[in-house]
């Protein structure tokens, strides 16, 4: 792990692998969408399962974000990986794409099948407490201007947010909700055909591994960012008068 | 399959997702641009710079 703590090791790695998880991406992509289009209508959902396929990878991803980005938080206050905070810091935006596709998603699918586009019920609620969250670390990063000090404020406001996650996966055991309670992580098996189950597998692959690949990318550009500050810094400690122009890709930390 | 009913709301949430999704890639590869052009820019600054 902490030999991956060099940029330069984690850039050479990144350079790698990139092709072939955006290739994997693309394949499971096709095939999952593939899979989605013929599987048979359901029983009682009709044609409006299909939004089963992309709302709930999204919706796992929204949560599987926000546990990449808690780990990536203690990985900035107890081990001080240099890597950790750019880590959380690329995560945010990402997972709030995520958490906004399950939301709107969501709401499409409920429109038809309960009659609204949305209820307070706990789930839908915890869930978009979590998108506001996501939108809360990525305006304390923009609103720090000390990268130090804004990674150590995002690293203890993700730790809090933590307690959100077993409200969104539990809020379905311990409150009467309109969501219906798990159907695929499950104890005693999911209950879904396996005709619907493969084509949601698949996808719910192809959005984790969607994710790896623009989560490598954006630590990617952390990095640049950073090289780039230092760079424009030394450039303007050097009396270079070029310094100020050439930060054009956003030199901010 | 089109006919269907709801067949829009289908539609909707796979044309959003695919917005989204879309967004998200084309501005971390438009920030990559911007970034590493900046970081060839000073590069070439500064060897212009050092060269006698």
């Amino acid at each position: 792990m902490w030999n991956f703590a060099s940029p330069s090791v984690f850039l050479a790695l990144t350079r790698r692998l990139l092709p072939w998880v955006a290739l994997a991406t693309a394949a499971l992509f096709a095939l999952g969408l593939y899979l989605s289009f013929v599987a048979p209508p359901d029983y009682q959902q009709g044609v409006t399962v299909k939004i089963m396929y992309i709302h709930v990878p999204a919706a796992w991803l929204s949560t599987f974000i926000y546990g990449v980005m808690a780990l990536a938080s203690l990985g900035t206050l107890v081990w001080r990986h240099p890597l950790a905070d750019a880590a959380q810091k690329a995560a945010a935006p990402l997972g709030a794409g995520f958490t906004f596709i399950c939301l709107v998603t969501g709401s499409l699918w409920g429109k038809p099948m309960w009659g609204t586009y949305w209820v307070w019920d706990a789930r839908l609620t915890s869930v978009l407490v979590l998108f506001i969250l996501y939108l809360g670390l990525i305006a304390l990063w923009r609103a720090i201007e000390d990268p130090g000090r804004a990674a150590r404020a995002a690293a203890i406001l993700t730790l809090v947010g933590c307690v959100n996650l077993p409200i969104i996966k539990f809020s379905v055991d311990w409150w009467n909700t309109l969501h219906q309670p798990a159907s695929v992580f499950r104890a005693g098996g999911p209950t879904i055909a396996p005709e619907l189950l493969w084509p949601l597998l698949v996808m719910a692959l192809a959005f984790t591994l969607l994710f790896l690949a623009l989560h490598l990318m954006a630590i990617r550009n952390e990095i640049l960012r950073r090289r780039l500050a230092r760079l424009t810094m030394i450039a303007a400690a050097e009396g270079d008068s070029l310094a100020p122009h050439l930060a054009t890709g956003g030199v901010r930390a | 399959m089109m006919a269907a009913p709801h067949f829009g709301f289908v539609v909707a949430a796979y044309a959003l997702a695919a917005l989204v999704i879309v967004g998200m890639i084309a501005s971390i590869l438009w920030d990559y641009r911007g970034l590493s052009g900046a970081l060839r820019r000073l590069e070439a600054a500064r060897q212009d710079k050092e060269t006698p």
